[in-house]
C-alpha cells in the first residue's frame, strides 16, 4: 500500500481523476442542468444563476480543465508513452496508446474550446467584461454550441481514458 | 451540425455515435 501511496506518478495520476472529475462534472451540470433549466426561470430570477452561481462554476469549470490536461500531459510523460499517445501508435499494433491517445487529443481540443471560447464568450453573456449589450447573444450562443461540442465529445473521451486502462 | 448541438438529446446520441466510432476504429489504427 506504501509504494501506491508515495508513488508520484500514482499521485499525478489521482491529481488527473480528481481535476477530470469535477472538469466534466461541470461540463455536464451546464448540460443536463443549467443550459436546459434558464429559459424556464423567470427573469426576475435569472440574475441568481448568472451573477453567482454560474461565475462560480465557470471558474472551477476552467481550472479544472487546464488541471486535467496538465496532469495528463505529465502523467504520460512519467509512464514513458507521451509520444506514442499524441502520434496514436498508427499502425504499431498498441490499442492502449492508440486509445489513450484520441482521448488526449480529444481531452486537449476540449480544453481549447474553454479557454479560447466558452470563458471568453461566457465573460460577455453574463456580463463580466464591458461589452455592447447586442453583443451578449451572441457570444451566449457561442458558448452555449462550444460547451455542447465538448458534451459530445466528453462521451467518446472517457471511453478512451477508460478503455485505456483495460484494453 | 449547429442544429445537432441545439440539442442536449441530440448532443448525447451524437456522442454516443461518435463513441461507437471511435471502437470500431481504434483496433484498425493500432493495427
Amino acid at each position: 500500500m506504501e509504494h501506491i501511496i508515495f508513488n508520484p506518478a500514482f499521485f499525478v495520476r489521482w491529481l488527473h481523476v480528481v481535476s477530470g472529475i469535477l472538469w466534466i462534472g461541470l461540463l455536464w451540470y451546464f448540460n443536463f442542468v443549467q443550459i436546459p433549466t434558464m429559459p424556464k426561470i423567470p427573469d426576475e430570477h435569472k440574475p441568481g444563476v448568472s451573477k453567482y452561481i454560474a461565475p462560480r462554476a465557470l471558474l472551477y469549470f476552467r481550472h479544472a480543465a487546464l488541471g486535467t490536461v496538465l496532469f495528463g500531459l505529465i502523467l504520460a510523460f512519467q509512464n514513458g508513452y507521451l509520444v506514442d499517445a499524441l502520434t496514436l501508435s498508427i499502425g504499431k499494433g498498441n490499442v492502449t496508446y492508440t486509445l489513450i491517445g484520441l482521448g488526449m487529443w480529444m481531452g486537449i481540443i476540449m480544453a481549447i474550446n474553454v479557454w479560447v471560447f466558452i470563458w471568453p464568450n461566457q465573460k460577455i453573456a453574463l456580463g463580466l467584461v464591458d461589452a455592447p449589450a447586442d453583443s451578449k447573444p451572441k457570444a451566449a450562443r457561442t458558448a452555449m454550441l462550444f460547451s455542447r461540442t465538448n458534451f459530445m465529445l466528453s462521451f467518446p473521451m472517457l471511453y478512451c481514458m477508460v478503455g485505456a486502462q483495460n484494453a | 451540425m449547429g442544429k445537432i448541438l441545439q440539442s442536449m438529446e441530440l448532443t448525447i446520441l451524437a456522442g454516443l455515435v461518435l463513441t461507437v466510432i471511435v471502437a470500431v476504429v481504434t483496433p484498425m489504427l493500432a493495427g
